[in-house]
């Protein structure tokens, strides 16, 4: 078979996949009697075996089978669910993790022997006591009716009033269980047979998984229905007789008084097994369906919640953009048209278009933000983790996950947080007895808190553990050679622990697996500014440290002032603007050759973009426009002709042609089709 | 006659698109060619080598333009009418080059002139592959690779 064009969606849906496991088993350790994550995640499991078993990975397949017979007894409550359990369903992760991402690579799955994981997990399975084995096995046939008519279909308030007014207007209310065929390609279709049968001969009250999901294929081979008839039992099973392709077949009259009760008092389950007389036609068959339609109606409300989306390629997000500037550049011409041959009704409809061209713009850019949450969402595994290896006790907090970011910047922000994060569990937090003597709780805090701060996201991953010690830090990079004692006294505490940013500098005083690799914040830091952030940290003997990470929203798009020299424009960045002046030629004064101006008792030397730029010179103007920048500590006036004003700017690369020119970060195209060029301060202040 | 056609498979019996730089005809590989483009204000770059006239707008992303004539050597003539934007790929560089006027399509299959013979320029016949004859017009075929591809240390 064919399943290569498959292989990406069954990439991508495995490991969201894992990642819902494994969420959704850090859940459960938290608290391990909430059914609902059991449900979840025997849902989630379900799903990856039947996916890997389609594309032929039978290791894949043969683990989460056994994880879902583990998970199907504790979801039954006929298992206990212990750390032991946890654990070893968690190292089934890793493997199946480790067995996708070698898929991935194109190699086979045997990466790891999971032999020992399926031996373990089986004897989990097997280590119950009777009930268990007799549930999974064929049922007794007293039990099954119950069982079919409770687990397979829960009813509202709202469905047994309309069965109750059914009942009263001399109809019936029927449950209708349809078994597909395991063969059946379209089940959908099949499915929608089936409804449209049971519409025919009397009205669909509700059907698990919803019509919605039904249609959607989100469902293994079972569904429910329920539906309110005149006919009687035997005519809604001559209905779907003709339909192909169906297994089974299960009717049953349903009573919403008994029913009513069932929830009430879910173990003596009697009261439903009369209201269903006609039930033991096929009795024993019974056990395994229920079972199904059980994981599929657990599954069905929780998937409401998710929004519906679609993959796409972020490369064509990128043409989307670009098509976007070319669109809005074409409508200034137009517009530029309609002014110069007057063409009223022209004009006219381009305001409209203006408007289309203004939304249609901002939503293409929100389509490129994704929430820091795809990143966040790996790191309490993680956590839980490492402080297990380090036997230390550790409570992770994230907050506002939900904070978006550019696509460009999630993809790389992952490994810096994942650093700082196991830097402030190694090193930061200490260890419980410690931790004690000091006076403060066992459990030791990390946060992981993203935030908007203007026109930037601030991540910030704090502890409250040791804190760093600034003597250390100083006496270390004496030691190696860093800096100068000397040197070293000058900086004042804030200033010394920031020394751990530099390259070389590793604190820890023995290298560990977590977090001493001989790479260091260095990295980080690189990383970050690479990104145009900016990483910093606070710390307090005793009470923890903050590492403060500030991104910009985004790599593509900055807000810019647009500036004009003679008859060029040229963008200067927001970020490095401090203030914009008017001032008469008088106010500029010279300072050792050095020409300078005075702004509220600072002197701030100033650059003469015509002449560094060598702008060829058309006219004197009569006004001079003051655009004070920094970079760093240092201040400095450029003077321009005019200011055009403020405004967002889409950042695109010069190319390599221009390699070796720092002078401008780059260029962006403006609303008329011309491309300004964006300074660099920093180098422009240098020259 | 193999031989030949492997020593000069570059030039021989290819397409070429043809334009004017003064009064001499020029080609390049149509392979290369990806569009031409009227004349759209061009932003100057400072600090770029002198025969990058600097860079354009391109349906959206930027585009560095060069001077072809300045790049090969040739007197500056001013823009006209004709004056277009050949815009090249070379492996991954894409540039646009100021041409006075693209004339046509055409397909070289005569022999090439020996290039150095032909030739009498200091500035390096290293920016040309070889002419082309076709009825009795020259064309002459430019090395794209040393026209765009070493630049990229432009200052």
């Amino acid at each position: 078979m064919e399943t290569n064009q498959y292989m990406d969606m069954f990439l991508d849906e495995s490991h969201e996949h894992l990642q819902s496991l494994n969420e959704g088993l850090l859940s459960l350790e938290e608290n391990s009697d909430d059914v609902s994550v059991v449900n979840d995640i025997f849902r989630n499991a379900h799903t990856l075996k039947g996916m890997s078993a389609t594309m032929g990975y039978n290791k894949i397949a043969e683990l989460t089978h056994e994880m879902e017979d583990v998970l199907d007894l504790i979801r039954k409550e006929q298992l206990k669910l212990d750390e032991d359990i946890i654990d070893t369903l968690f190292k089934c992760l890793d493997s199946l993790e480790q067995m996708i991402n070698s898929v991935a690579d194109g190699e086979s799955e045997d990466v790891v022997d999971v032999s020992d994981l399926v031996a373990k997990l089986s004897s989990i399975s097997k280590g119950e006591p009777a009930p268990a084995a007799a549930s999974t096995a064929a049922a007794p046939a007293a039990a099954a009716p119950a069982a079919a008519s409770t687990g397979g279909m829960q009813l509202t308030d709202i469905d047994r009033d309309m069965l109750r007014q059914a009942k009263e207007g001399g109809m019936i209310g029927v449950h209708v269980q349809i078994t597909l065929a395991e063969t059946c390609l379209l089940k959908s279709a099949r499915s929608y047979m089936v409804m449209n049968a049971l519409d025919e001969i009397g009205d669909v009250v509700k059907s698990v998984p919803s019509a919605e999901d039904l249609e959607q294929e989100k469902f293994d081979h079972t569904f429910d229905i329920l539906v309110v008839t005149g006919a009687d039992k035997k005519a809604v099973e001559d209905s779907l007789n003709s339909i192909s392709e169906i297994d089974k077949i299960l009717v049953e009259v349903v009573d919403p008084e008994a029913q009513a009760a069932a929830p009430a008092a879910p173990a003596p389950a009697a009261p439903a097994a009369p209201a269903a007389p006609a039930v033991p036609a096929a009795p024993a068959k019974k056990a395994a369906p229920a079972k199904k339609a059980a994981s599929a109606k657990s599954s069905a409300p929780k998937k409401a919640h998710q929004s519906q989306s679609v993959r796409v390629d972020i490369d064509k997000l990128d043409t989307l953009m670009n098509l976007m500037g070319e669109l809005v550049i074409n409508k200034v011409r137009l517009e530029q048209i309609g002014q110069t041959h007057r063409l009223s009704e022209l004009t006219e409809t381009l305001e409209q278009m203006d408007r289309v061209t203004t939304d249609l713009q901002n939503i293409v850019m929100k389509v490129r933000m994704v929430p820091v949450s795809a990143v966040f969402n790996r790191f309490p595994r993680m956590v839980r983790d490492v402080s297990k290896e380090l036997n230390k006790e550790i409570n992770l907090t994230i907050e506002g996950e939900e904070t978006e970011l550019d696509r460009t910047v999630i993809d790389e922000i992952g490994d810096p947080i994942m650093h700082l994060l196991r830097n402030s569990l190694d090193h930061g937090v200490e260890h419980p007895d410690e931790r004690e003597a000091k006076g403060k709780p066992r459990t030791g805090e990390v946060g992981l808190i993203a935030r908007h701060e203007g026109n930037n996201v601030v991540i910030m991953v704090t502890d409250d553990g040791a804190g760093i010690a600034a003597d250390k830090i100083r006496k270390k990079a004496v030691e190696k050679g860093m800096i100068s004692q000397e040197d070293a006294d000058k900086l004042d505490d804030a200033d010394a622990v920031r020394l751990i940013f530099l390259p070389g500098f590793s604190t820890a005083e023995q290298i560990t697996d977590i977090s001493g690799r001989g790479v260091g914040m260095d990295v980080v830091r690189s990383k970050i500014e690479s990104l145009s952030g900016h990483v910093d940290v606070e710390t307090k003997i005793d009470e923890g440290s903050v590492f403060k990470i500030k991104l910009p929203l985004t790599l593509a798009i900055i807000q810019a002032m647009l500036v004009k020299v003679q008859e060029e424009m040229y963008a200067i960045p927001l970020g490095s603007i401090d203030s914009t002046i008017n001032i008469q030629p008088e106010d500029i004064k010279t300072v050792r050759n050095k020409e300078v101006i005075v702004l509220r008792g600072e002197i701030i030397p100033i650059i003469r973009m015509e002449e560094t730029l060598q702008v060829p010179h058309v006219k004197d103007s009569d006004e001079i426009f003051v655009v004070v920048v920094h970079a760093g500590e240092a201040k400095a006036g450029i003077v321009v002709d005019n200011l055009i004003g403020q405004q967002e700017i889409v950042i695109k690369t010069l190319g390599n042609l221009f390699a070796g020119l720092k002078m401008f970060s780059g260029a962006t195209v403006l609303g008329d089709g011309r491309v300004a060029l964006i300074l660099d301060v920093a180098t422009m202040m240098q020259q | 006659m193999a031989n030949e056609e492997n020593m000069n498979e570059m030039d021989e019996g290819r397409q070429v698109v043809a334009f004017k730089l003064r009064d001499e005809e020029y080609g390049v590989s149509i392979l290369n060619v990806q569009e031409i483009r009227n004349l759209t204000d061009i932003t100057r770059v400072p600090f770029s080598a002198d025969f990058i006239k600097g860079v354009i707008n391109l349906r959206g992303s930027v585009l560095p333009v060069i001077d072809l004539k300045k790049r090969l050597g040739l007197a500056e003539t001013p823009y006209t009418d004709d004056t277009r934007i050949v815009t090249v790929n070379i492996d991954d560089l894409h540039v646009g080059m100021l041409v006075d006027a693209v004339t046509e399509v055409l397909t070289i299959d005569s022999k090439p002139v020996d290039t150095k013979k032909a030739i009498n320029d200091k500035s390096g016949s290293r920016f040309l592959s070889g002419i082309g004859n076709v009825d009795g017009r020259l064309i002459i075929m430019l090395n794209l690779e040393e026209i765009i591809g070493n630049v990229g240390d432009g200052k």
